[in-house]
């Protein structure tokens, strides 16, 4: 019993266990950390400096949006397509450039100062540093 | 530069760069409303300030259904071009398209932006994103600020810079450029129009400041311009003669409609949003030398987001400060009095508007499916001054005799929405 009673324990936490996931940019930048309100500011578009810092957010295909928007930025798809149509529609910016995979994001973000994008924290590799976790 | 020159000497400097650049990108996006309203009282109907058609026991699409297409150009990382055509009812009566942005955009390094063309004037804090209902809260965006100025957007130049400061983003834009504008009884011509915008963004607080004048503005056709120039000439005959204030500021200041006029806004913002609370506040004030009246508004918006569905209220008012009440001239010739008497009931009943009123609002956004928001609203308008006969947003209606349909003062513009963007 004890053993079965185990066993369920291990399911429903890998069950509930969700990828955690960061905010990364390139290692040799000047940014060390960003609050959760200056991702929110940052990726709505509605700021594109941080202490003096030029910072554009990335997106890629396949890319964790939702768990992002919702656990980290708190907020829906919904409402950040709201707050991306209020600056496209005035002249204002754009919505995160999308690349094709993963790979292609994290060599932009390695290659380019101040591109941030947001992976598992599994995939955090050389050439990125970790500023929101 | 005039403005009608102004367009295709833009476009033919876009199109060709565009074009023959092999790594331009161009975009095209959209967005819309398809948008019903009525009213509950056949006294008095509802549309946007800059339309003919007003409509008010009966559903109808008029008011705020839209379509835009905007076409985005990115020659390079610093040049960006857009050009947005958006179409309505406007003061014709119809749908029409017209060119709302049409503009080239250099971003000089990250803090500095230089943009010449066509853009929305950014009054208040929701006057460039105005046609765009997918990205406001609210079925509409608040009348109240938008309405204390009269134009839309000018054709010019404007500067804008960033900096940090402190966890935050301050931007400053700086304006300058002319315009012309139609209204159902009212075509102008604006020599001048400038200002400027301050905007702190921290922490899910936006500040904003933004101060704008226009000069030499002129009244260049439509109705009141005919019906005002009949007066003049009698107005003008008894200036002369005034004794009180009222005789001797007004005429000048209607005089001033079409020998040129200008104007004072100022508008101050404060909003929230946290992802679940969403709060607008803002107050406009409005200061002018012609004989349109000076005003201040206040709308305030509170919404509260669960899932996909966020309930909000407003409360929102507009007062007149001044040219609430009927004129009296006083004049110092006994015999041009009653000539004067008759000329301020003319001006009292023909030209003076006050637009006070109290309107509070609730509502329900529900982001329905990605990239369509369905929303419904209701609006419980109450006049300060319901024998007055409006012009704006409300409209009186009139009776098969010609007179106006009595009206208590109190309406209720409902609304349904579905705003969408591609």
């Amino acid at each position: 019993m004890s053993r079965l009673f185990q066993l369920c324990l291990f399911i429903i936490c890998c069950l509930g266990t969700q990828a955690e996931i960061v905010v990364v940019i390139a290692a040799d930048s000047p940014i060390s950390r960003l609050s959760r309100a200056q991702l929110v500011e940052v990726f709505s578009g509605r700021t594109r400096m941080v202490n003096g810092v030029t910072i554009t957010p990335i997106e890629y295909i396949n890319a964790n949006r939702d768990q992002f928007y919702q656990h980290v930025l708190g907020r829906t798809s919904n409402q950040m397509r709201a707050a991306w149509a209020k600056l496209l529609f005035t002249g204002e910016g754009q919505p995160p450039r999308e690349f094709s995979s993963l790979g292609e994001a994290r060599s932009q973000v390695i290659s380019a100062p101040g591109l941030i994008t947001y992976i598992d924290a599994q995939q955090v590799g050389p050439g990125l540093k970790v500023v929101y976790q | 530069m005039r403005s009608d020159l102004c367009l295709p000497i833009l476009a033919s400097l876009l199109l060709p760069v565009a074009l023959a650049e092999p790594q331009s990108k161009l975009q095209l996006s959209g967005f819309g409303s398809i948008a019903a309203t009525r009213t509950d009282d056949d006294a008095i109907a509802f549309k946007r300030s800059f339309q003919s058609r007003a409509n008010s026991k009966t559903w109808a699409f008029d008011a705020d259904s839209r379509l835009g297409l905007q076409l985005d150009m990115a020659p390079s990382d610093n040049w960006h071009g857009v050009l947005q055509v958006v179409g309505m009812q406007r003061e014709k009566g119809t749908f029409d398209p017209t060119v709302e942005w049409a503009n080239l955009a250099w971003e000089v390094n990250p803090s500095w932006r230089l943009r010449l063309g066509r853009m929305v004037t950014p009054v208040t804090s929701s006057s460039e994103s105005r046609d765009v209902g997918y990205a406001q809260l609210s079925a509409r965006p608040p009348l109240e600020t938008i309405g204390i100025y009269p134009m839309v957007g000018h054709d010019g130049a404007d500067i804008r810079y960033r900096h940090s400061l402190g966890e935050g983003e301050m931007r400053v834009q700086m304006f300058a450029g002319q315009t012309r504008y139609k209204l159902p009884f009212l075509a102008y011509t604006v020599d001048k129009v400038y200002g400027a915008a301050i905007n702190y963004a921290v922490n899910d607080w936006t500040l904003r400041y933004a101060h704008t004048r226009l000069d030499d503005a002129r009244a260049t056709g439509g109705s009141y311009v005919t019906t005002i120039g009949s007066l003049l000439p009698s107005l003008n005959a008894i200036a002369p003669y005034c004794v009180n204030v009222e005789c001797s500021d007004l005429i000048p200041r209607i005089n001033r409609l079409t020998t040129g006029w200008g104007g004072r806004f100022n508008v101050i913002s404060l909003s929230y949003d946290d992802g679940n609370w969403n709060l607008m506040s803002e107050y406009a004030t409005r200061k002018v030398n012609t004989f349109i009246s000076d005003a201040r508004s206040l709308v305030t918006q509170l919404g509260y987001r669960i899932n996909n569905f966020t309930p909000y209220v407003g409360f929102n008012k507009v007062d007149s400060i001044n040219r609430q009440q009927p004129v009296q001239f006083v004049v110092s010739d006994p015999a041009q009095q009653a000539n004067a008497d008759i000329l301020a009931a003319i001006v009292s009943r023909s030209l003076l508007f006050p637009q006070a009123a109290i309107r509070n609002v609730i509502g329900l956004r529900w982001d329905a499916h990605r990239n369509l928001a369905l929303k419904i609203q209701v609006d419980q308008v109450k006049h300060k001054y319901p024998q007055a006969s409006y012009t704006g947003f409300y409209v009186r209606t009139t009776a098969p005799d010609g007179s106006l349909v009595p009206y208590d003062g109190k309406v209720r513009v409902y609304s349904i929405s579905a705003d969408f963007i591609f």
